[in-house]
């Protein structure tokens, strides 16, 4: 199957004095329509990778492409624009508008594509809220919802504008293991029925063990790459 | 745009008491601007009223040798001609003479007017606290201090020498005041006739007197009423020229009041600047994950332009109306022992329309750094700091 996400020779440095090197070196795919787990330890530089996957950061040397575009030589605003259409964002974090009820939230991404929400588009937000079993909570507000309905707010926005790659930190970071166990479910699902490619961080062992394919990151390298 | 406006508005809805607080602050600055503001404005027109509102602000003498007007219907027609620029138009005949009362002499001036032109001047009718203005010849009125001074009363007859030698006998027919302890105590006020002859000046007159309906621009109407006239003996003065002490303490007034306002406002532009600066830093989760979505920078910074302007327009209608109250309760409570207001408060409605339009301009221009602040924030920087 063709590769969504290619990275070639990714390097990353942070610092302006002292430079400290993240990732080295690292060559990458991800095919469309899989379901991938990174794991690695806290400061391996998953998490950089994965927002150098999600265009939020920028490679110090080497190119990304999506959906064979090459991304790392974007402006931002040809970026935003990709983020908005290719993409949807699960972070260990809600990152909730506390402003806004739950289905305002999942409706965001669509109101930045374009303000006008259509009938089919307020049908598939209904739709993912059915899913993620928050019919009952749509209209309230975002922190009125407990801690497990606010994260499958967040997953329900990832998924409004039918993005084709899903990139997840930890989302389950936050919560007890029955509510995890049920989140994989769901972002398991969607995957199967919708085609979507999903790149998912975690250190969850067990998670991990479910997925296609498991890549570990150890000290700004590839250390393991299986797939089942 | 739409989003961002959305956004703003939710924004705002969301800190209630932010909002409030800021709404609050952009309106007391605009209030205290629109209240000291139409106090500055109504303290300089009652000044400029009582000063010069009853007196000569453009007045046409002769450099002839007399120093007399000698075809002064002409003269007056040609004044007259600028009208509505120029308003009550008036001839005047004066001259110097010496009052013998009992026991002692006084310096006085002789004032012949057309009482009826004159006294939309002077306004001497109203001036007038006993008996009458005078009508006929050999009537005069004096004022309040010489009467004091001379023990004159109304039925009097008072002697009057010209400075040639003559004298002339008057009968007292009124008493004025024209709140001016200097004009009371000096002008003996009687018809043109009366003084023509007096001292001497045949049919000329000394002197044509106008008022202007904008006071400030008497020294350019007085020039264009100089091309106009056709006899080019004659010389036009105005009360800036002869006043000019009075002019810069109304303009050092006009300018401290500016001044006062100036900086009111960027008081108020700081103020709200600093408060949405900070209300970027308090979302700056929410921008970041609006940006990890998508929402581009452009629209992101205008979320915070809709916020000022929004927080602008509330605050300048919530100030006007707070100003008009100050101004209200100062006309109620700031009075004199009469009942009149200490200061009259002059309602210019140009002036506010434009300080609310200041504030919503100022408000915008506030927001323009948080919106600054907010386009350059990388939504990295939220996500990895949690």
């Amino acid at each position: 199957m063709a590769d969504i996400v290619r990275l070639e020779e990714i390097d990353k440095f942070y610092g302006e004095k002292i430079k400290t090197q993240v990732l080295f070196d690292v060559n990458l795919t991800f095919e469309e329509n899989s379901f991938n787990s990174i794991i690695g330890q806290s400061g391996s530089g998953k998490s950089t990778l994965l927002n150098i996957v999600g265009t939020l950061d920028k490679p110090t040397n080497g190119r990304v492409y999506i959906n064979d575009r090459r991304t790392d030589t974007m402006n931002p605003v040809q970026l935003a624009d990709l983020r908005n259409r290719t993409m949807g964002f699960i972070f260990q974090f809600h990152y909730l508008l506390p402003e806004f009820t739950a289905k305002e939230n999942v409706l965001m991404p669509s109101r930045i594509m374009n303000y006008q929400v259509t009938t089919e588009i307020n049908q598939w937000a209904d739709e993912l809220m059915d899913l993620t079993g928050l019919t009952k909570v749509k209209n309230n507000m975002a922190n009125a919802m407990s801690g497990g309905q606010q994260q499958r707010t967040a997953i329900a926005r990832a998924l409004i504008n039918k993005p084709s790659i899903v990139l997840a930190d930890e989302p389950t970071g936050n919560l007890d293991s029955d509510t995890s166990e049920n989140i994989y479910g769901l972002l398991r699902d969607i995957n199967k029925e919708y085609g979507t490619t999903f790149i998912i961080i975690t250190h969850d062992q067990r998670i991990a063990e479910k997925t296609d394919r498991i890549v570990e990151i150890k000290d700004g390298r590839i250390n393991l790459d299986v797939k089942r | 745009m739409r989003l961002a406006f959305k956004i703003a508005l939710r924004f705002l809805k969301s800190g209630k008491g932010q909002t409030i607080l800021i709404v609050l602050g952009i309106s007391i600055g605009v209030a205290v601007q629109l209240f000291i503001g139409s106090l500055i404005q109504g303290l300089q027109i009652n000044l400029v009223n009582t000063t010069i509102g009853s007196s000569s602000q453009v007045t046409i003498t002769s450099t002839s040798e007399d120093k007399l007007i000698d075809n002064w219907d002409r003269t007056l027609y040609e004044a007259s001609l600028f009208s509505p620029d120029v308003i009550n138009v008036s001839v005047a005949a004066d001259g110097p003479a010496t009052i013998d009362y009992e026991t002692d002499t006084a310096q006085v001036l002789i004032r012949g007017f057309n009482i009826q032109d004159s006294n939309e001047i002077y306004k001497i009718q109203e001036g007038i606290y006993a008996g009458r203005v005078p009508e006929r010849k050999d009537e005069v009125a004096i004022g309040r201090e010489l009467s004091l001074l001379a023990g004159i009363e109304t039925g009097d007859r008072i002697l009057v020498l010209n400075p040639g030698g003559g004298s002339a006998r008057f009968d007292v027919t009124g008493l004025y005041d024209l709140g001016v302890s200097s004009i009371n105590e000096s002008w003996i006020i009687t018809n043109l006739q009366t003084a023509q002859d007096f001292l001497g000046m045949g049919d000329k007159v000394s002197s044509v007197e106008m008022q202007v309906s904008e006071v400030f621009e008497a020294d350019i109407i007085g020039e264009r009423i100089v091309y106009a006239l056709s006899d080019k003996s004659l010389r036009v003065d105005n009360w800036k020229d002869q006043n000019q002490s009075l002019l810069s303490g109304l303009n050092g007034q006009s300018v401290s009041s500016y001044m006062i306002q100036v900086f009111v406002l960027v008081a108020v532009l700081l103020g709200i600047s600093s408060v949405l600066a900070i209300s970027v830093v308090q979302r700056s989760k929410q921008l970041g994950i609006l940006k990890a979505m998508g929402i581009k920078d452009r629209e992101a910074s205008l979320i915070f332009v809709f916020q000022g302007l929004m927080l602008g327009i509330l605050g300048a209608i919530m100030g006007v109306a707070f100003g008009f109250g100050l101004l209200y309760s100062f006309t109620k409570f700031a009075v004199n022992p009469d009942g009149s207001p200490v200061v009259p408060i002059y309602i210019n409605y140009g002036f506010i329309a434009l300080s609310g339009m200041f504030a919503v301009a100022s408000a915008m221009i506030a927001s323009l750094i948080p919106a600054r602040i907010s386009s350059r924030l990388n939504p990295i920087e939220v996500i990895k700091n949690g």
